[in-house]
């Protein structure tokens, strides 16, 4: 008798489970604006049809597959910083790019870029980056040879700068594009500064 | 300009990162803190910081445990205690025009920023949960997934 009451006991646990659906996947989607301030837009889906989240902290909370809640709730940051602590901690510094110019066909940078320079390298060491590419381009005078090695020179030059800062050369990808990749499409011949460049991506 | 500009950058990074990394990397592993694996096809490995992911790596951290990553497209991922995670797309190819990120969210909790594969092609990176599917426009999205993990 005992045992068949235990087992009405747990079937009833299993059953009440079931229905109130603390074993159930329950899901929450939240937008948040990205790190510069900007909001963009997600949306979430499943077999009841579609949510959109447009606004900052904007949520959604969803218990099955089949059913969807008729509006979204705002969260404050607090509540989003409560909820999403862990994660957000371990949230890598996202990549940052920088370009730096150089004097017409040369690996001489121009004075504005050079004095760029000690903000990227304090960037670098403070962030303790190991992942670094460096990648040279030229603009288009002069011919496909030429610009290879100058554009390689451009990155070496960089690199050289950076492993003289006290970064190990293996921390370091260079590369050399030349003229193959403008950022501004010019005709062949044409002097652009904008072109003459090193790519210098820190993540 | 600025397509150009964009178009150059995606091109820089598949370039550098096909002449740095090993095989079929897709990210790298930059915070660690307690219990985190990867399972890799039948492996089991600690996860420890520059470690490389690659795509059908699914994510696992216990109590406690969290873990951060870098993806090739300057996306960036992390994921909190208790963690089930399974990188079931992931593709970024330039020259082929290829952008996909689909990640499926068994439990635990998630933040997103996403990366250039979001601009290349704004439909391509979805998140996926037990109970919905949630796609991404240029932004940081968390998820949080309750449950047991069991499908």
């Amino acid at each position: 008798m005992n045992k068949s009451i235990l087992l009405m006991l747990s079937s009833f646990a299993v059953l009440l489970c079931t229905l109130c659906g603390c074993a159930a996947p329950h899901s929450q989607f939240v937008l948040l604006p990205a790190p510069d301030g900007h909001v963009g837009r997600v949306t979430v889906t499943n077999k009841a049809g579609e949510m959109p989240l447009e606004k900052p902290f904007e949520s959604v909370d969803l218990l099955y597959p089949n059913e969807l809640p008729s509006q979204s709730i705002v969260l404050t940051e607090a509540e989003v910083n409560s909820i999403f602590k862990e994660a957000l901690a371990a949230l890598p510094v996202a990549p940052v790019t920088y370009l730096l110019y150089f004097e017409p066909g040369t690996s001489r940078l121009t004075q504005e870029s050079e004095k760029l320079l000690p903000q990227i390298m304090e960037y670098i060491h403070t962030n303790n980056s190991k992942d670094i590419s460096i990648s040279g381009h030229s603009d288009k005078v002069g011919s496909r040879e030429v610009n290879i090695r100058i554009s390689r020179e451009r990155a070496e030059v960089i690199a050289q700068k950076l492993i003289e800062s006290g970064l190990p050369p293996e921390s370091l990808a260079v590369a050399s594009h030349g003229m193959e990749l403008p950022l501004v499409d010019t005709p062949e011949g044409t002097p652009e500064p904008r072109n003459r460049r090193v790519e210098l991506v820190v993540r | 300009m600025n397509r150009n500009y964009l178009f150059v950058l995606l091109f820089v990074f598949s370039a550098s990162w096909a002449f740095a990394a090993d095989g079929d990397a897709v990210g790298r592993i930059r915070t660690v803190s307690g219990d985190a694996h990867i399972l890799r096809g039948a492996d089991k490995l600690a996860a420890k910081p520059e470690m490389r992911v690659v795509r059908g790596d699914t994510l696992l951290t216990g109590k406690q445990g969290s873990i951060g990553i870098v993806f090739i497209d300057n996306s960036t991922l992390a994921l909190g205690s208790n963690s089930i995670f399974k990188l079931a797309r992931y593709d970024f190819n330039v020259l082929e025009k290829k952008a996909g990120f689909v990640g499926q969210i068994r439990r635990g909790s998630l933040v997103y920023l996403s990366g250039l594969i979001a601009k290349m092609n704004a439909d391509a990176v979805r998140f996926e949960t037990p109970v919905a599917v949630a796609g991404i426009r240029g932004t940081r999205l968390a998820i949080k997934v309750e449950g047991d993990g069991n499908e």
